[in-house]
């Protein structure tokens, strides 16, 4: 079976750090799925994002996407990837549609792709009625929002989102959530990480706990909560693996 | 065409981004201009001084000899200068003039002690005597010389010092030619010749003929009024303003890496040179724009305070490789400063601070030709020192388009290497995901 995303036991050290921030990481990711990176703070989700996207460097371990390796294959690989960072990534003085022009033309789109795509993603999410309202004015949940819509104009064939719901209220969540399914059914694989339990067992065909580095148990929520003794919940099953311990 | 693209994309977001700065936008356009007013307005007085200033000096003469007469001959000839000898209907003594002086009503006295005139044919006497010596003629009567009989010369404590070296030199003048023409006198009368005024005539004008008369080395001509303080404080002070493009410019190059939207561009493949480019060129033809807005301040709003308007001298398109060398350097800056410092207000007051110091260094707030040497070496690795050099080489020394070429070539290089250490040494957009 081919994935849209392997990683074979992926190592990273920061400069100066004690222990690493990856430790052996090995996971897969199937194509057209939605694909949970799951694990308490600290336990080097971000980085293996960072990873997956060539901003940095493993130290040892490979990382491949569509078959390409990331380390050697980036450009090539850049152009199908939709990344939505953990921060608001967007020019705040610009307004909704302004920053969404602006990127649209450093992809290359035509004016008229630019119109339609921002249009339709806009209105998808929301966002029709702020599209000429600056992104400094929006809401938190409207930023969230716009700041997926930014990553999407490409139309990559994967999207990876570092915690798209952190502190949304409930009904741009399931806007999102919804959304998110929306674009599995149109055969885009997604890799999102969140600390929201219940959101991953709701939309996720797959996830992966990890911890200090490590993958500690992989697979469909389902089937880990069947699998783990005196598991009700995806909840449950994360506690059984992590422990209770407190995490920096 | 992509890349034409993603140039003109960024310059499109770069100035909306700026537009939509009030801060920043208030930083590079009103604080110039009311710099360039104000300190045109602040320096306009000393500049006056040396030209059409109108002044008063006090004389007490207590000799009322042939040397009072050539001192009130000689100022007489200098049309800013008025010798007063009274105040109020009364004539002035030595005591009354330093009373005046200290209120601080007069700039300058002259004291000439009674004597004085004796005192000077005494040592006209001296030297006839010894010519005549070795020329075997008579001998006029002499005594040892009193220092007691010299012309005082008195300044209010807070005149300039270049300004008591010209009143100085006027009145050493006035004295040597005095004596001369006593001189002249003496020795005419050793010689057995009568008093004859021709003789004196020609002597007066043999002096004249020998005294040193102004001249500016520019090409052109009626240039005495390009030495005024709106002539200099214009280009020095809307090049300090192109230079504080580095304000916003860093300040946004800092938030645009803290918030993402660096990261963001930095994923789409096939940008960064664009991106670069594009920003380069966005702040360059701003810095430009700038300018061209304190030349208007410069041409429109002087003569409306009283000020006479800029004049950009007899080649001013040659000022136009200066001052886009010049807004290229100072976006260089700019993006160098964005691009090494963490935080905002790290970029935004190192930015401020070191401008000012490179501006007192490169000879914007004084000439650089007075600095001791050191800081005047210092002084050619600011770039605001070459453009304004390249344009006073322009609107004050009357120079065309040779005359830039070094000032020009001087800030392309300063531009390369801050572009160069900008680019490839300053924080990667990846740090802060
Ligand atoms: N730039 C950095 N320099 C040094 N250490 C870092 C850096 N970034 C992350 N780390 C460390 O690496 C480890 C993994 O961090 P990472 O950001 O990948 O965690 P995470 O799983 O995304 O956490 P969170 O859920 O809080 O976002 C942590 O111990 C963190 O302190
Ligand atoms: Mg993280």
């Amino acid at each position: 079976m081919s994935f849209a995303i392997y990683v074979e036991k992926l190592c990273k050290s920061y400069p100066g750090a004690s222990v690493p921030a990856l430790d052996g990481l090995s996971l897969s990711v199937p194509y057209s799925e939605i694909f949970g990176l799951l694990g308490p703070n600290g336990a080097g989700k971000t980085t293996t994002i960072k990873i997956l996207c060539g901003l940095i460097p493993a130290d040892s371990g490979t990382a491949t996407l569509f078959g390409l390796n990331a380390q050697q294959n980036m450009p090539a690989i850049k152009g199908k990837l939709g990344l939505v960072p953990q921060h608001i990534a967007l020019y705040p003085a610009l307004t909704g549609l302004e920053n969404l022009r602006y990127l649209g033309r450093l992809y290359n789109l035509s004016e008229t792709q630019i119109r339609q795509r921002s249009k339709n993603l806009m209105e998808r999410l929301g966002l029709e009625a702020h599209a000429d309202k600056r992104v400094s004015r929006y809401s938190g949940g409207m930023k969230r929002r716009l700041n997926i819509i930014a990553s999407l104009l490409h139309e990559p064939e994967l999207l990876i989102l570092d915690e798209p719901t952190a502190s949304v209220d409930v009904h741009s969540r399931a806007l999102i959530l919804s959304f998110l399914e929306e674009c599995r059914s149109q055969g885009k694989t997604i890799v999102y990480t969140s600390h929201q339990m219940e959101e991953a067992e709701q939309i996720c065909d797959t996830v992966c706990i990890v911890d200090e580095g490590k993958m500690v148990a992989q697979g469909s929520p389902q089937e880990l909560i069947s699998t783990t003794s005196g598991c009700r919940r995806l909840e449950d099953v994360f506690l059984y693996h992590t422990g209770h311990s407190l995490r920096d | 065409m992509r890349f034409a693209k993603i140039i003109y994309a960024t310059i499109i977001k770069e100035w909306l981004i700026l537009r939509r700065d009030p801060g920043g936008l208030l930083i590079l356009l009103a604080m110039p201009a009311l710099l360039i007013l104000i300190m045109a307005l602040v320096q306009d007085a000393p500049f006056r001084d040396y030209q059409n200033l109108q002044l008063k000096i006090l004389v007490a003469d207590e000799d009322r000899g042939t040397l009072s007469e050539a001192v009130a001959t000689a100022f007489h000839k200098s049309p800013g200068i008025e010798l007063l000898d009274s105040v109020e209907g009364m004539p002035l003594s030595p005591v009354r003039l330093r009373q005046l002086l200290q209120q601080g009503k007069y700039k300058i006295g002259l004291i000439i002690p009674r004597g004085a005139g004796n005192e000077l044919a005494n040592a006209a006497n001296s030297v006839a005597n010894s010519l005549s010596a070795s020329m075997s003629a008579g001998k006029l009567p002499q005594r040892a010389p009193r220092d007691s009989m010299n012309i005082r010369l008195l300044f209010d404590p807070t005149t300039r010092p270049a300004f008591h070296l010209a009143i100085h030199a006027a009145l050493d003048k006035a004295v040597s030619s005095a004596s001369m023409q006593v001189l002249m006198n003496r020795l005419n009368k050793l010689a057995g010749n009568k008093q004859d005024t021709t003789s004196q005539e020609r002597w007066t004008a043999m002096m004249d003929a020998l005294s040193i008369r102004d001249e500016q080395t520019g090409t052109s001509m009626a240039n005495t009024q390009h030495l005024n303080s709106v002539q200099h404080n214009v280009p020095a002070w809307a090049i300090f303003g192109m230079f504080f493009i580095v304000v916003p410019l860093g300040g946004h190059i800092v938030r645009e890496r803290e918030q993402g939207s660096a990261l963001r561009v930095s994923l789409i493949p096939g940008t960064a040179l664009g991106l670069a480019i594009g920003r380069i060129l966005a702040n360059t033809i701003l810095c430009c724009l700038q300018f061209i807005a304190m030349c208007l301040v410069g041409f429109l709003v002087m003569p409306l305070v009283g000020l006479p308007a800029l004049d950009l001298g007899a080649h001013p398109w040659a000022i136009t490789p200066v001052v886009i060398a010049t807004a290229l350097c100072a976006t260089a800056y700019g993006n160098l400063i964005g691009s090494v410092f963490r935080s905002g207000i790290q970029a935004v007051s190192f930015g401020a601070i070191s401008i000012v110091i490179l501006s007192a260094l490169g000879g914007i707030w004084v000439p650089a030709e007075i600095l001791p040497k050191v800081m005047q070496g210092m002084a050619r690795c600011s770039p605001l020192h070459w453009g304004l050099e390249g344009i006073q080489n322009v609107i004050l020394r009357q120079g065309s388009w040779a005359d830039v070429v070094l000032p020009t070539t001087m800030l392309l290089g300063l531009s390369a290497i801050l572009l160069f250490i900008g680019f490839w040494g300053g924080k990667k957009a990846e740090e802060s995901f």
